[in-house]
C-alpha cells in the first residue's frame, strides 16, 4: 500500500499543518444569567446535548531571550474522562488586529501527549506560572467551539474535584475555531455567532496587552 | 366601753335613686320611674305564696296533734323575709342538686384532683342520652318530586355549559381556522416568527446535514377569494390523492424545490441496450405511512415533496461529488458525471447509472415491469444517514483544547504505538464513500445475477443428474453464496456432489467437498465450463461407487484429459473398470463436444465365453504356446460399442447399472 508522504491518518479529515490560527472571542457573565445563555447557546448550536466537562489547565512559560513576551504553552488535562490524553497548546501573541478584524487572532498548535508533560517542560526550560481548574459545558457549532465555564483554584493537597471553591461569580465564555492563516470566513463566522448572543453577553475583543501587564 | 349608751333608734332609708334606665347619646338620662302605690302593692302580692299557705293548711288539718308545735312554728316564722327567705332557700336547694346532676352527668367532680378523673370512668353515675327523635314518616311521592327537583336544576346547569362549548365549536369562523390550522403546521414543521412574516424550515440541518441549500419556506394567508387558485404542481399533487380538505394556509417554497424529484438506479446491458435492473429511491417511499395520511391538506403534501426534492439532491450531490474525487476504481471505466448522470461501467457492457429525476408538474412514474433493488435504496438511504449523524455526534474533545473531529480511538492512537495498517484499517471503518458502496453493491447484485442465470440454464440443459441450488439467507451486500448440489434421482445415496459457490463483487469462489478452492472470474464462461466439468466428474464418480458397490474394480481412472480425439471434442474424464472374475471390462468417457451438448460414450470390452472351442485353430492352439492359466484369456480382447439408446434405464447411472449387471450374468 503506497501512500503519499504527507498522509496523516490520524489528523481527521484536515490536515494538522494547515489550521494553526485560532480566531476567538472572549467574555463573562454573572453565575445569575449563565443558565439563560445556556439555554440560548443550547438552541443556536448544533443539535447535541450540551457536553460537561472539567478541565485543569497549567500554564508554563519561558522567558524569551529575543522578544519581550515569554513563551506560553499551556498543559490541559480533562478531569471528567481521565483516560484522554493530556493536550499541549503553544499560544503566539494574541493580535488584537485592526478594527476591520473581527475577532482576536493568535497562532496556536495544539499536540497530544502521553503522559503529564511537566517533567518534559521542565527539562525545556519552562517553569509553572499558574494552573487553574475550568468547569462548565461545551457547545460546538460546526467548526465552532463554545466553552462556558467557571474559573476556580484547583485544591492543592487533596485534589478533590468535588469540592471546588469558584474564584469569581462569574462564568468565562470563550468562543473558537481554529483555520488557516489565509482563511477568511473564520473569523467572521466567530463574529456573527457571537451577534447572536447578544443582549445576554457581549463578547468583544479584549486588549491582552493590558491584562498581561498586571503580572 | 363602760355605760352603754341606751340604743337610738336608727331608721335607715334607702336612697330613692332612681335607677338609670338609658343615657342618651347626649348625656341625657332616662329613669326607671319608681314604683307607684299600686305597683308596690301587685309587687308585694306577688311575692306571697300561695300553695305554701295551702301545704301549712293540709298538715294543719292532718297532724292534729301538732298544732300547738305548728302554732309555734309559725309564730315564730312572723317576721315578713321569713318566706322569702325559705323560697329562696329552696330554689339555692333546687340549683345545687341541678348542679350537682350535670357534674355527675359531666363526671366532673370538683373533688377528686384531675389525675384521676379518667379512672372515675368505671363509676360513672350518669350518663347523657341522646335525645331520640321520632322517625319520620317517609313520604315517597314527595322524596321524588325532591329528587326530580334537584336532578334538574343540576342537568340544566350541565346543559347549558355543553351549549356554550358547542356554540364555540361550530362557530368557525375563518379566523379561528387559520390559528388552528397554523397550530397544526407548528406541530409538524419548523416555524418562527420573524417581524411580520411566518417563515418556516425544512431543510436536515438539525439532524447533522451540511447541504448548502437552506430550505426555507414562507406561510401565507390565504383569503377567502383565491382558496380554490392551484397551479400545475398542486393539482398534480391533489390528484395523488383525493380526499384534500381546504385550509386558510397556503405554504410558498422556493421554485427549485417545487416539483416531484427522485433518484434513478440503474443496471443496463449495452450488449442489448435494455436495463436490466433499476431501482428508484425517493424518500416518499421510505417514508413512514403513520407520518402521513390521505387527509394531509395541502401544505404538508407540498412541505413534504419539497423536503422530498432536497433530499434526493443531496444524496446526488454527494455522489457526484464523490464520483469526481474517486481515485481508487473497480470498475471498468472510469466514473462520468454530466449534469444529473453519473455513469460508470461497472463491467464491460454492463453500465451503472445513476440520474437525478425531477419534473416540475408530474411525479415521475416507476417503470412497473422492472422490479427494483430494495438493497441499494436501502443502502443509500442508510449511508446519508449515517453521514449525518457522524457529522452531529462527533465526540467532544477532552480537554476541550483538543483537536474537534476525531474519535476516541483516534486520540488515543495518538499517543500510543500504532503501524500503519492499524491506522489505514481504523480509517477505512470511519469514512463513509457512497460511490464505493454504490459501486460493490451493483457488481455484487450484478455478479450473482449471472451466478443464478447460469445456474438455471444448465440445471436446464442436464435433466440428467440433479442439480439443485440452494443460496443462502445468510448474505451480505457483497457477499452471498449458493450451495449446489448434483444427485442422479434413485441414487442419491449412491453418490452425490456438493460444491458451494461464494458470489463476490470481483470473483466467484468455489468450495468443493475435497477442501480444494477455486477462484473463477466474473465471466459467465468460466463458470460454465466449471459446472460442466463438475457434472461430467459427478458422473464419473458415481459409476465408480456404483461399479465398487456391484463388485467391480477399477482398473483406472483419468479424471479430465481435456483433449479428444478431434479438437472439437473436449474430454471431461473417463473411466476403465473390469469385472470381478475379470472377463469384462468397461471402457467409459465423457466427451463434450464443442459447442454442442454432452455425450458419454461407452465403449465394452467383453472377453467372455471365450471358450477353448473358439480358439481352436488359432495360433493360442500351438502347444508351445501354452496357455498355462486362464488370466491371460481376457487379454486380447474386442472393444465394442455399446448401443446406448436401446439401453434400458431413464438416465446414465441407470442405463449403466443395467450394463454391469447384465455383463457379470
Amino acid at each position: 500500500m503506497v501512500e503519499p508522504a504527507n498522509y496523516q491518518p490520524l489528523s481527521g479529515e484536515i490536515p494538522s499543518n494547515v489550521n494553526v490560527q485560532e480566531y476567538f472571542l472572549q467574555g463573562s457573565i454573572l453565575d445569575a444569567n449563565a443558565d439563560k445563555l445556556k439555554q440560548r447557546l443550547q438552541g443556536l448550536c448544533d443539535n447535541v446535548p450540551p457536553e460537561p466537562f472539567t478541565d485543569h489547565e497549567q500554564i508554563y512559560f519561558l522567558k524569551n531571550a529575543t522578544s519581550m513576551l515569554p513563551i506560553i504553552v499551556k498543559a490541559c488535562k480533562s478531569l471528567v474522562k481521565p483516560s484522554t490524553p493530556w493536550q499541549i497548546k503553544y499560544v503566539g501573541a494574541t493580535e488584537v488586529g485592526e478594527h476591520n478584524k473581527p475577532t482576536m487572532i493568535r497562532s496556536c498548535v495544539t499536540v497530544a501527549v502521553s503522559n503529564d508533560p511537566a517533567q518534559f517542560l521542565d527539562n525545556l526550560g519552562f517553569s509553572l506560572q499558574s494552573e487553574v481548574i475550568l468547569k462548565g459545558y461545551f457547545y460546538r457549532k460546526g467548526r465552532l467551539k463554545i466553552t462556558v465555564s467557571k474559573i476556580s483554584v484547583p485544591p492543592t493537597a487533596t485534589c478533590d474535584t468535588s469540592k471546588l471553591e469558584a474564584s469569581a461569580s462569574s462564568h468565562l465564555v470563550e468562543v473558537n475555531t481554529t483555520a488557516s492563516p489565509r482563511d477568511e470566513t473564520a473569523g467572521d463566522e466567530v463574529k456573527n455567532f457571537c451577534q447572536l448572543l447578544r443582549p445576554a453577553i457581549v463578547l468583544n475583543k479584549v486588549d491582552h496587552r493590558k491584562l498581561q501587564q498586571w503580572q | 366601753m363602760s355605760g352603754n349608751p341606751p340604743p337610738i333608734k336608727i331608721s335607715l332609708q334607702s336612697l330613692s335613686d332612681t335607677k338609670i334606665q338609658e343615657i342618651a347619646y347626649d348625656g341625657r338620662e332616662t329613669f326607671i320611674q319608681p314604683l307607684s302605690m299600686s305597683e308596690s302593692l301587685t309587687d308585694l302580692a306577688n311575692r306571697i305564696d300561695f300553695l305554701a299557705e295551702n301545704e301549712d293548711e293540709e298538715t294543719q288539718t292532718d297532724d292534729a296533734t301538732s298544732t300547738s308545735v305548728d302554732e309555734a312554728q309559725y309564730q315564730a316564722k312572723q317576721w315578713p323575709w321569713e318566706n322569702i327567705r325559705t323560697q329562696i332557700q329552696r330554689s339555692v336547694i333546687e340549683m345545687n342538686v341541678l348542679t350537682d346532676v350535670l357534674s355527675i352527668a359531666q363526671n366532673k367532680p370538683t373533688n377528686v384532683p384531675k389525675e384521676t378523673a379518667e379512672s372515675s370512668d368505671s363509676n360513672r353515675y350518669m350518663m347523657y342520652d341522646f335525645a331520640s327523635k321520632e322517625a319520620e314518616p317517609s313520604k315517597q311521592s314527595l322524596q321524588m318530586i325532591t329528587k326530580k327537583r334537584c336532578l334538574g336544576a343540576a342537568s340544566k346547569i350541565l346543559l347549558s355549559g355543553a351549549d356554550r362549548l358547542n356554540k364555540a365549536k361550530s362557530e368557525s369562523s375563518f379566523q379561528n381556522t387559520y390559528h388552528s390550522e397554523l397550530l397544526k403546521l407548528r406541530q409538524r414543521w419548523r416555524v418562527r416568527r420573524v417581524g411580520e412574516k411566518i417563515l418556516g424550515e425544512l431543510s436536515f440541518r438539525t439532524a447533522g446535514s451540511d447541504y448548502w441549500h437552506m430550505g426555507s419556506f414562507e406561510v401565507i394567508k390565504k383569503s377567502d377569494e383565491d382558496s380554490d387558485t392551484l397551479d400545475d404542481y398542486e393539482q398534480n399533487l391533489t390528484k395523488l390523492t383525493p380526499n384534500v380538505p381546504k385550509s386558510p394556509i397556503k405554504v410558498v417554497v422556493s421554485s427549485d424545490l417545487r416539483g416531484f424529484s427522485s433518484l434513478s438506479v440503474q443496471i443496463m446491458d449495452l450488449s442489448k441496450d435494455e436495463a436490466i435492473k433499476s431501482c428508484t429511491l425517493s424518500l416518499s417511499d421510505i417514508e413512514n405511512s403513520a407520518m402521513s395520511s390521505a387527509n394531509d391538506p395541502l401544505w404538508h403534501r407540498v412541505l413534504c415533496n419539497a423536503q422530498n426534492v432536497l433530499f434526493c439532491r443531496e444524496l446526488f450531490a454527494r455522489l457526484s461529488k464523490e464520483a469526481v474525487q474517486q481515485k481508487t476504481l473497480g470498475t471498468a471505466s472510469p466514473i462520468v458525471v454530466i449534469g444529473d448522470t453519473i455513469t460508470t461501467n461497472i463491467f464491460p457492457k454492463i453500465q451503472l447509472r445513476v440520474q437525478l429525476l425531477f419534473s416540475k408538474t408530474h411525479p415521475t412514474k416507476r417503470n412497473p415491469r422492472q422490479a427494483s433493488i430494495f438493497s441499494i435504496q436501502n443502502a443509500l438511504m442508510h449511508l446519508l444517514l449515517r453521514y449525518f449523524s457522524k457529522r452531529l455526534h462527533i465526540s467532544p474533545p477532552h480537554p476541550t483544547t483538543a483537536a474537534l473531529g476525531l474519535t476516541t480511538q483516534m486520540r488515543h492512537a495518538a499517543v500510543h504505538h500504532n503501524s500503519l495498517n492499524q491506522l489505514a484499517a481504523t480509517a477505512k471503518k470511519t469514512t463513509l464513500s457512497f460511490v464505493d458502496v454504490l459501486i460493490t453493491m451493483s457488481k455484487h447484485y450484478e455478479v450473482r445475477q449471472r451466478v443464478c442465470d447460469t445456474i438455471k440454464v444448465l440445471s436446464n440443459e442436464f435433466s440428467d443428474p440433479d442439480v439443485l441450488a440452494h443460496w443462502s439467507l445468510a448474505s451480505s451486500k457483497t457477499e452471498s453464496s449458493a450451495r449446489l448440489t448434483i444427485a442422479n434421482s434413485g441414487f442419491e445415496s449412491c453418490y452425490r456432489s456438493a460444491v458451494q459457490v461464494i458470489v463476490k463483487p470481483d470473483c466467484i469462489k468455489i468450495l468443493q467437498r475435497d477442501a480444494r478452492s477455486l477462484t473463477l472470474s466474473v465471466d459467465p464462461t468460466d463458470l460454465h465450463n466449471y459446472f460442466v466439468s463438475l457434472v461430467a466428474s459427478h458422473q464419473l464418480m458415481t459409476v465408480q461407487v456404483l461399479s465398487r458397490t456391484l463388485g467391480w474394480t477399477m482398473l483406472h481412472v483419468s479424471p479430465h484429459s481435456s483433449l479428444g480425439l478431434t479438437p472439437d471434442i473436449k474430454n471431461r474424464g473417463s473411466v476403465l473398470i473390469s469385472s470381478n472374475n475379470g472377463a469384462v471390462s468397461v471402457a467409459i468417457a465423457c466427451n463434450e463436444m464443442i459447442g454442442g451438448p454432452i455425450q458419454y460414450t461407452t465403449h465394452v470390452q467383453y472377453t467372455k465365453a471365450h471358450d477353448r472351442s473358439q480358439l481352436e485353430g488359432t495360433m493360442y492352439d500351438d502347444p508351445d504356446f501354452s496357455l498355462e492359466s486362464e488370466k491371460y484369456l481376457p487379454l486380447g480382447g474386442v472393444w465394442m460399442k455399446v448401443n446406448w439408446p436401446q439401453l434400458h434405464g431413464r438416465h446414465f447411472i441407470q442405463k449403466m447399472e443395467t450394463l454391469l449387471t447384465s455383463l457379470v450374468y
